[in-house]
């Protein structure tokens, strides 16, 4: 049976399509169409030179840019055997660090607005507001920063921006306290996230599951610590871990990494080198290969970058941590409730900014219908309310 | 970025005849070079004696004369472990491995999608990036892939006659 699967809205950052199996509430299988956006950068690479690509690379992701660009750079400064600056590579950490703090307050935001609880989106957004405004004074960009050139960063920061810098993480620390506090002990929220999007330990790890998706599920690995770039092995944090194995793990993971990033910079901007952010780098980078890979907000994100003597890469390969997460998306969906759609699939923070749409198939009837992710949301609030009781007010 | 990975030693002595090749660019980096008759025992040593439970990434690469395949395997004791497999450029083709790494579903696809290389075994072989309109046998990632003016690759057909890709 064909299946019509509406069209896209062009705007949409990363469109994903599901084909949904079900017998009554109850998920059976579950398939996903990921094919609406590739927009062939890696063929675009390697048409640029590397001071080309890094802008476009810098436009894969709207909000992991900056995890994108210092991975592509730092690779390619590999290849090079270029070594940046001391007080650069403090400087791209401070900035991957905020990006991290402002994509998770916008995940716990989202999450809240999925599961109906639309006071904790209004609160986490507004707090996401000082880290974009931090991250814009810091490089004059609110998104895609651009703070990384090859061999360093193009701009300094100076006494004036590290006072307020300070001054603004104070208060998102105190802000993460009470995140944290209550992802853990909201009988509401608890009772809506803690059994769903069911990841165990093993199947994370053979799925091959990244970032806080695998740390919710007790896979104790983050590459910060155990491949360190930068100057992780400096700044001293801890890798957050939980053992629920599902969506609650994932956003106690979340919250606590909330803390430690703002512990990490605060650390870095106090114990920032002194001395130049930048060295020209050669034009071209001798023939070799490289697999560069960082921590981005979502999980573990790898550019495998091939050069041959030009300065144009002959190959570059992009994994994005959403892709590696998907599987355990289908594998918590299925046996699920068609309800848990929504934030089993916003609970691995896939880049799926707006709305996505569903075709669902019930099995017995062999009806079909499609509904767009507003729909689908409003589906779960009012099956949690009428079936478990749980509803944050009008 | 000079220093050098312990494990060189030990992974050249265990892989023996198994492995064309065994370089380490730098600590917690190894390249292995297998065939496409040893490749599967590499990866079942990897994931059974160095640790390797995660499967980052697999990757197709055209070398003009010939395809390799890439697969990173990740460590948390040894670093990262890439097996490179080299095959050739009309027909490329090489056994799945979802049997032993589930975690290759995805990426066998990809790969599959964007430079045409057969996966035998794979249970799920459909395109995955590419839209359904694409014509079948184009492979954008191929070195030697230019796109016809004439043909139609997905999108909004525009009411000019000319036809633009989505």
């Amino acid at each position: 049976m064909k299946i019509p699967i509406g069209p896209q809205h062009p705007a949409l950052k990363e469109p994903v399509g599901f084909m949904v199996n079900v017998e009554g509430e109850r998920i059976k299988s579950l398939d996903l169409d990921v094919s609406y956006n590739h927009r062939g950068i890696e063929k675009g690479v390697e048409q640029r030179d590397f001071n080309q690509s890094l802008y476009l690379i810098e436009r894969i992701c709207g909000i992991c840019s900056h995890a994108h660009a210092t991975n592509f750079s730092k690779g390619i400064e590999e290849l090079m055997n270029l070594e940046i600056p001391k007080r650069a590579a403090y400087i791209r950490l401070i900035v991957a660090e905020l990006e991290r703090i402002h994509s998770h307050y916008l995940w716990v935001g989202v999450a809240g607005h999925e599961i109906g609880f639309d006071t904790l989106f209004m609160y986490t957004w507004r707090d996401r507001e000082l880290v974009q405004d931090l991250l814009e004074i810091i490089s004059g960009n609110r998104v895609n920063y651009a703070i990384n050139c090859l061999g360093g960063v193009r701009r300094d920061l100076n006494e004036k921006t590290i006072k307020l810098a300070l001054d603004h993480l104070k208060k998102l620390g105190e802000r993460a306290v009470y995140y944290t506090k209550l992802a853990t002990t909201e009988e509401t929220m608890v009772d809506r996230l803690s059994g769903v999007g069911k990841l165990p330990y093993e199947k994370a790890k053979s799925l091959g599951s990244v970032g806080p998706t695998a740390r919710g599920s007790g896979v104790d690995s983050d590459v910060r610590r155990d491949d360190p770039y930068l100057a992780y092995a400096e700044v001293p944090f801890k890798v957050i871990t939980a053992n629920n194995c599902d969506v609650l793990g994932r956003t106690i993971v979340r919250a606590g990494e909330l803390a430690q990033s703002i512990e990490m910079t605060k650390w870095a901007l106090e114990n920032l080198p002194p001395g130049e952010i930048k060295k020209a780098p050669p034009r071209s980078a001798p023939p070799g290969e490289v697999i560069s890979r960082c921590e981005a907000p979502r999980g573990e994100l790898v550019h495998y970058i091939k050069s041959n003597n030009t300065d144009k890469a002959e190959r570059f390969g992009v994994r994005t941590p959403t892709m590696a997460n998907w599987p355990s998306v289908v594998e918590g969906l299925t046996g699920q409730n068609i309800a848990d759609i929504p934030i089993v699939v916003a609970a691995i923070d896939p880049c799926l900014s707006c709305t996505s749409r569903t075709t669902f198939v019930d099995t017995d009837s062999r009806k079909s219908w499609v509904w767009n992710w507003d729909e689908l949301r409003n589906y779960s609030i009012r099956w949690y309310r009428e079936n478990k009781g749980i509803y944050w007010g009008d | 970025m000079t220093d050098e990975n312990p494990m060189l030693a030990v992974v050249k002595q265990d892989l023996g005849s198994k492995a064309v090749e065994v370089t380490a660019p730098r600590r917690k980096r190894m390249i292995i070079s297998a065939t496409p008759e040893t490749y599967r025992d590499v990866i079942k040593y990897l994931q059974d004696k160095m640790d390797c439970y995660h499967l980052s990434v697999l990757q197709g690469v055209d070398n003009r004369t010939n395809f390799e395949v890439v697969y990173h395997f990740w460590s948390d004791r040894n670093g990262m472990f890439t097996v490179k497999v080299a095959l050739p450029h009309d027909k490329p083709a090489i056994g799945t491995i979802t049997d032993i790494v589930p975690a290759a579903i995805l990426y066998e696809r990809e790969v599959h999608d964007l430079f045409g290389i057969e996966f035998p075994g794979h249970p799920d072989m459909r395109r995955l990036l590419l839209n359904d309109e694409w014509p079948k046998d184009e492979h954008p990632l191929r070195k030697d892939w230019k796109m016809d003016e004439k043909k139609f690759y997905g999108g909004v057909k525009s009411s000019t006659g000319g036809e633009k890709s989505g």
